[in-house]
C-alpha cells in the first residue's frame, strides 16, 4: 500500500523567515505541513463547481454573512489574494494569537493590522508565482514580506490567507489559518518573510 | 500526517433492482492535475490564465471579465458528458500524470455499445461532518448498452469561459470496475478539510 502512504488531495506547507534589517537570516522554520484550511474555502469551490444562481454569502472576517461570490460578477471580483503594499485586509496576514484552529475558524484571532504602532506590522504586496511542476510535484507559492517597525519586538503566532471579494464595498474572507508550533520573534526593524506553498502530486 | 484538502473517490455500483452490489469506500484519491492549482492561481492573482484544455490545446482557464458563473463549474445535466464527472476505459493503460489534461479513454454518453447513460451531477455543500469539513461531489453512470464495460478511470472536468472550453482537473486509475448491462455505478468525490 506504498501509494496510499502518499499525499492524497492538496497539501499546504507553511515557512516563516526572520531577517535582519542586513538580510541575514535570524530563524527560519522551513518548509512545514500546514494543516488549517478553514471552511471557506470549500465553501468557495463548492460555489464554484455549482455555479450557484445569484449570490451566496458567507461569513467574513467580521463574523457577519456578507457577499463572498455573485454569479453576475466578473471574476476579478472573487478569491483574491493580491493584496497591496500596505493593505492588511487581505493576502497573506499574521497575528499573535495562540488559540488553537477550528474548522469554522473566520479570522485570525488577533491579527496585526497594517502599521506602526502597537498590535500593527508593515505589510509588503503579495506575490504569488505561477503554479507549475516542480520535481514530483505541482507548486503554486505565496509569500509576502512584513516590516516591524515598532520600536520593539513583535511576537508572531498564527498565520493565514484572507481573499476578498473586490466588488464595492468589498469583503475578506479567511480560507487558511494556522498557528506556528512555536512563537516567532521578530525584532524591531527586522522582516518576515511568510510562504505558503499549495502542492499537489499524483 | 494529515494533509490539507484530502480528497477521496467512492464507487458504488447498484444491480438493476437497485441492490448495492459494491462499495470500495473511501479510497485515497491521488490525483489532482496541474490544471486545478492554475484555476485557483487565476482566482488569487486576479489575472488572465491559460492552461491545457481536454483536446491538448492552450485555452483560457479563467478569463477576469466574464461572469464567475462561467468558470470552473462542474454541475453537468443528465446526458452531458462534456464536464463534472467522467469515467473512461483507460484502454492506454497510463498511469496518472500530474500534466494529465484528459482522460486516457473517456467513456462516451449514450446507449449504445461502450457507453454509459450520464446522470447530472450532485454536489453537496461543504459542511462540518464529525471532526471534518466535506464537499461531495457524485454522478450516476447508468449502462444501457446491451453489454459490459469496464471503468478503469475516473475524473474531474470544469466548464471554463463564455467560449465553452474543458479542463481536467482530477484523474484517478482505478481499480477495474466492470458494470454488467442494466447496472449503475456511482462516483462521489470527497473534499475534506480537517484542522
Amino acid at each position: 500500500m506504498k501509494k496510499d502512504e502518499k499525499a492524497h488531495g492538496v497539501q499546504l506547507l507553511l515557512r516563516a523567515i526572520v531577517r535582519d534589517p542586513d538580510g541575514n537570516v535570524i530563524s527560519d522554520t522551513g518548509r512545514k505541513p500546514s494543516r488549517s484550511f478553514v471552511i471557506q474555502f470549500l465553501e468557495f469551490i463548492y460555489i464554484m463547481f455549482k455555479a450557484i444562481a445569484d449570490y451566496s454569502t458567507r461569513t467574513d472576517i467580521t463574523g457577519a454573512e456578507n457577499y463572498y461570490y455573485r454569479d453576475a460578477w466578473q471574476c476579478v471580483n472573487h478569491l483574491r489574494l493580491d493584496a497591496e503594499i500596505n493593505n492588511s485586509l487581505y493576502g497573506l496576514v499574521v497575528g499573535t494569537g495562540d488559540t488553537a484552529e477550528t474548522n469554522t475558524d473566520y479570522k485570525l484571532e488577533t491579527q496585526l493590522t497594517e502599521g506602526a504602532g502597537v498590535g500593527e506590522i508593515t505589510h509588503g504586496a503579495m506575490v504569488i508565482g505561477t503554479a507549475g511542476v516542480a520535481g514530483a510535484n505541482v507548486d503554486l507559492v505565496m509569500n509576502r514580506a512584513f516590516t516591524n517597525n515598532l520600536g520593539a519586538a513583535i511576537v508572531v503566532k498564527e498565520a493565514g490567507m484572507y481573499v476578498r471579494q473586490t466588488y464595492s464595498p468589498g469583503y475578506s474572507f479567511c480560507i487558511v489559518r494556522d498557528v506556528f508550533p512555536g512563537p516567532v520573534n521578530v525584532p524591531d526593524r527586522c522582516s518576515l518573510m511568510i510562504i505558503y506553498t499549495m502542492r499537489t502530486t499524483v | 500526517m494529515r494533509k490539507l484538502i484530502e480528497t477521496y473517490y467512492r464507487i458504488m455500483k447498484h444491480d438493476s433492482e437497485g441492490r448495492l452490489v459494491r462499495d470500495t469506500g473511501l479510497m485515497p484519491s491521488h490525483s489532482y492535475v496541474i490544471q486545478f492549482l492554475e484555476l485557483i492561481q487565476g482566482f488569487f492573482d486576479g489575472l488572465n490564465v491559460v492552461a491545457t484544455d481536454v483536446d491538448g490545446a492552450e485555452n483560457l482557464i479563467i478569463e477576469q471579465s466574464v461572469r464567475v458563473e462561467y468558470v470552473g463549474t462542474v454541475d453537468a445535466l443528465v446526458g452531458d458528458d462534456t464536464h463534472g464527472i467522467v469515467v473512461g476505459t483507460n484502454a492506454g493503460t497510463s498511469a496518472e500524470d500530474n500534466e494529465d489534461y484528459s482522460l486516457d479513454t473517456k467513456i462516451a454518453e449514450g446507449a449504445g455499445g461502450g457507453q454509459l447513460s450520464y446522470q447530472a451531477v450532485t454536489i453537496v455543500d461543504a459542511r462540518e461532518v464529525g471532526p471534518n469539513v466535506d464537499l461531495d461531489v457524485s454522478r450516476v453512470f447508468q449502462n444501457d448498452s446491451g453489454g459490459t464495460i469496464t471503468v478503469k478511470e475516473i475524473g474531474v472536468i470544469v466548464k471554463n469561459t463564455t467560449d465553452t472550453k474543458y479542463h481536467l482537473i482530477l484523474r484517478d486509475v482505478v481499480a477495474d470496475e466492470p458494470v454488467d448491462d442494466a447496472e449503475a455505478l456511482t462516483v462521489v468525490y470527497v473534499l475534506r478539510t480537517t484542522v
